[in-house]
């Protein structure tokens, strides 16, 4: 299968089938390295089980990431116009 | 007049998998917020089921928590339902609305509306042609069109636009171009710039980042969750409208 085909069938596989959208996909030879971020590590791999399922042809590289949800760690000051100060960041907690 | 705290994330898209993962942060949001904004795709599919667990993660939180929904809360075509659920956990679902939160340091009110594509000025999609064409890009309008009868609505200090699709292209950098036509309106940027608005929080461009500014000079911050890599980000507003 050309690649072009395979990386837009790998796209609506996830997006259609499994909600997953704005996960990329490339694909080096015999490889598919998935990247993008998911919000929890079964969906990481639940995204490769996928994936691997519809092309078992394909060595999948999982580089997805889950991003992190700690508390911030500093608040932006909105002051003005965004054209005159500009914004800075500060702790405030 | 003093100094409101808003406190935004979107694009949690909640399932059974991640309930929990957010609540550590949240427990003492008040400390840092005086209200929480999530900015669409609260769920993974919208499915009723889904939308519990978004319950269950904000709600009965210590500050008022108050939505737009997105893309994939419609997936699952059971829009009244989700927000039934969350509405019954106290969360306020915005469509077309505006709500005015009193805070310590003065009113804030949100204006809400999920938006739609149809990209930007210059490169953007017109009503013309097929009927598939005309619908896609008459939501957009139309979704506009709810968004500044909501901020008009708002009687307030300081007045805030929540929506899922940007209004801007400044916060899509990092997406391909070729998609920016799902991601946003310029049409929202409009609706935005039509009535003083100090802030304009939005999501959906998971590959976006988060700063911008509406050709009217509104700050616009994208939070999705991806882009903001916290539980979510805190903008401190210092100014009346
Ligand atoms: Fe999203
Ligand atoms: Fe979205």
């Amino acid at each position: 299968m050309k690649d072009e085909y395979l990386l837009a069938q790998v796209q609506r596989l996830l997006a259609e089938d499994g909600g997953e959208l704005g996960i990329d996909a490339l694909r080096r030879d015999d490889t598919l390295v998935l990247r993008g971020e998911v919000e929890s590590a079964d969906r990481c791999r639940e995204v490769e089980r996928r994936v691997a399922d519809a092309f078992p042809e394909l060595t999948i590289l999982n580089e997805l990431t889950v991003p992190r949800v700690h508390k911030p760690q500093e608040s932006e000051e909105l002051t003005g116009r965004p054209a005159a100060a500009g914004a800075t960041s500060e702790d405030r907690h | 007049m003093g100094r409101v705290r808003v406190g935004a994330v979107g694009d949690v898209h909640l399932d059974r998998d991640v309930v929990g993962r957010f609540r550590p942060a949240l427990d003492d949001v008040a400390e840092h917020a005086d209200i929480l904004l999530l900015a669409g795709d609260l769920t993974r599919h919208g499915t009723p089921e889904e939308a519990e667990c978004v319950a269950a993660e904000f709600g009965g939180l210590d500050v008022p928590v108050v939505a737009v929904l997105g893309n994939h809360d419609y997936h699952g075509d059971r829009v009244t339902e989700v927000t039934g659920i969350l509405q019954a956990a106290g969360l306020t679902v915005l469509e077309g609305e505006g709500t005015v939160v009193e805070t310590q340091n003065g009113n804030l009110g949100v204006a809400g509306a999920k938006g739609f594509g149809g990209g930007f000025a210059g490169r953007c999609a017109t009503a013309f042609g097929e009927p598939e064409m005309k619908d896609f890009v008459r939501h957009t309008e139309f979704s506009a069109s709810l968004l500044t009868k909501a901020l008009e609505s708002l009687e307030c200090d300081v007045r805030v636009a929540l929506t899922h699709y940007s209004p801007v292209p400044d916060t899509l950098q990092g997406e391909p171009l070729e998609i920016y036509p799902f991601l946003g309106s310029y049409l929202l940027a409009e609706a935005i710039d039509a009535v003083p608005t100090q802030l304009a929080i939005h999501g959906h461009a998971h590959a976006g980042v988060e700063r911008g500014v509406t050709p009217g000079g509104v700050r616009v911050r994208n939070v999705a969750h991806p882009v903001i890599r916290q539980a979510y980000s805190v903008f401190v507003i210092d100014q009346t409208c």
